[in-house]
């Protein structure tokens, strides 16, 4: 098995739930300037990929445990899928990327600690979250005409590369912390 | 920035019938309305469709806070009519935009009023009663609780950087450095004594997220009316999307 949530501890969970909060908040912010130009969450989900990649690296850091990014994007869906903006194509995709990303860093370093370890989570994460959402309106009837499946490739890795930037930015923030005696 | 008009699904009361309605039960009309809303293939019942989900949210007073939501969707897809019968005029072309722009209207009027009737803290308690992993329910819970708390922490970091610097918000934006300095390493440090704090506090009272109780919520009569009613009016626009195919 990849991972069990029963070895998370309290102080991995809580702060876990404080940087789903910190990074909801983040993106919340950032979409609502693109919301004035769209109201495809494809496009907002473009826009937040650099700060919201910057906040999960800090958490994925502080944890180091595999199964993080799930939680993450699992907890995030929940919110995104059914609270705010409570659109529920948003809980697969989310989810989706997490356990992807989980997977491709367990095989690869086993944990969550060094740079390259963030780069790739954070890059798979955003690839599978943009395709999900990317696909999800073929489901409802977008005409194929209008959205051409290497634009959709494209646009994931636009937004894979966005979001590795912004893991790599949030190692830099996690340095500082460590030296500072912030984060452990 | 209006915090409270920007996070008012987590900050506003509910009232009305649905906010006694078990959010499993409404979470399976969700769920439902958005799997039908991408097989009906008639306009007009989809209109009917996200009719019926505006009614629900105006009932329980929470359409003040939707519409933004709800009107950029409207006002894009008339512009994008707009355009394609300028650009094009190709009736396929409409009828297909018309239709993506319906569903996508459904499923976020659906998901909606479902935000605008349950508060947070009802929504992880009814994850706990289905068993969903304490763990999971535990971050959902520090997650909601945090959300506006944050933000009001976020929006204090940010006056303060601008009153230090004498400089207004866009000149703040277009300086990386001083936002990477003045607002996001006070805010994730901040984030992080908070998480320290809440660990501590649940640590010391001997919590355990895997054996936390279990949910009180159940089932009662309201929901069985409320799924039945969904249940006949799903049932009779399947049975038209039929006849109209």
């Amino acid at each position: 098995m990849l991972f069990r949530f029963r070895d998370f501890t309290t102080a991995d969970l809580a702060f876990t739930g404080l940087i789903i909060a910190l990074m909801y908040i983040v993106q919340t912010v950032t979409i609502l300037g693109v919301a004035a130009i769209t109201p495809v969450d494809a496009f907002k989900s473009i826009a937040s990929a650099f700060f919201v990649c910057i906040v999960i690296s800090v958490g994925l850091a502080k944890v180091g445990k595999i199964g993080t990014f799930t939680l993450i994007g699992l907890v995030n869906g929940i919110i995104c899928g059914f609270i705010m903006p409570a659109f529920l194509p948003l809980l697969p995709a989310t989810f989706l990327g997490g356990l992807a990303a989980d997977a491709a860093v367990g095989l690869t370093y086993g944990v969550y600690s060094s740079r390259n370890s963030l780069l790739v989570g954070c890059g798979v994460d955003k690839f599978i979250e943009t395709l999900v959402i990317l696909t999800v309106p073929f489901l409802f009837g977008f005409s194929s005409f209008m959205l051409a499946p290497a634009l959709i490739i494209v646009s994931a890795i636009t937004v894979s590369v966005l979001g590795m930037l912004g893991a790599l930015v949030g190692y830099g923030i996690i340095n500082e912390l460590r030296r500072a005696g912030a984060l452990d | 920035m209006d915090l409270k008009a920007v996070f008012s699904p987590f900050t506003s009361t509910p009232e009305g019938f649905l906010v006694e309605v078990n959010p499993l039960s409404k979470l399976t009309v969700v769920v439902s309305a958005t799997l039908l809303s991408a097989f009906i293939s008639d306009l007009t019942l989809l209109i009917i469709m996200g009719v019926i989900f505006t009614a629900l949210i105006a009932h329980s007073g929470s359409l003040r806070f939707a519409a933004p939501f709800l009107s950029f969707i409207i006002l894009f897809w008339l512009v994008s009519l707009a355009i394609i019968m300028v650009l094009s005029g190709n009736p396929h072309t409409m009828g297909f935009l018309s239709l993506f722009f319906a569903r996508f209207f459904i499923i976020s009027a659906a998901g909606l009023s479902f935000a605008f009737t349950t508060e947070p803290q009802k929504l992880a308690e009814s994850l706990r009663s289905v068993r969903i992993p304490g763990e999971i329910v535990f971050t959902l819970t520090v997650t909601l609780r945090y959300i506006p708390a944050l933000a009001v922490e976020a929006s204090s970091i940010w006056d303060s950087l601008k009153l230090r610097t004498s400089l207004s918000g866009s000149s703040i934006i277009r300086r990386p450095s001083l936002l990477y300095r003045g607002l996001i390493i006070p805010l994730i440090i901040r984030t992080v004594k908070i998480s320290d704090e809440v660990a501590i506090a649940a640590e010391t009272r001997g919590f355990n997220p895997r054996e936390g109780p279990g949910g009180s919520l159940r089932f009662r009569g309201r929901d069985i009316t409320f799924l039945a009613f969904f249940t006949v009016i799903f049932a009779s626009l399947v049975i038209m999307d039929g006849a109209v195919v």
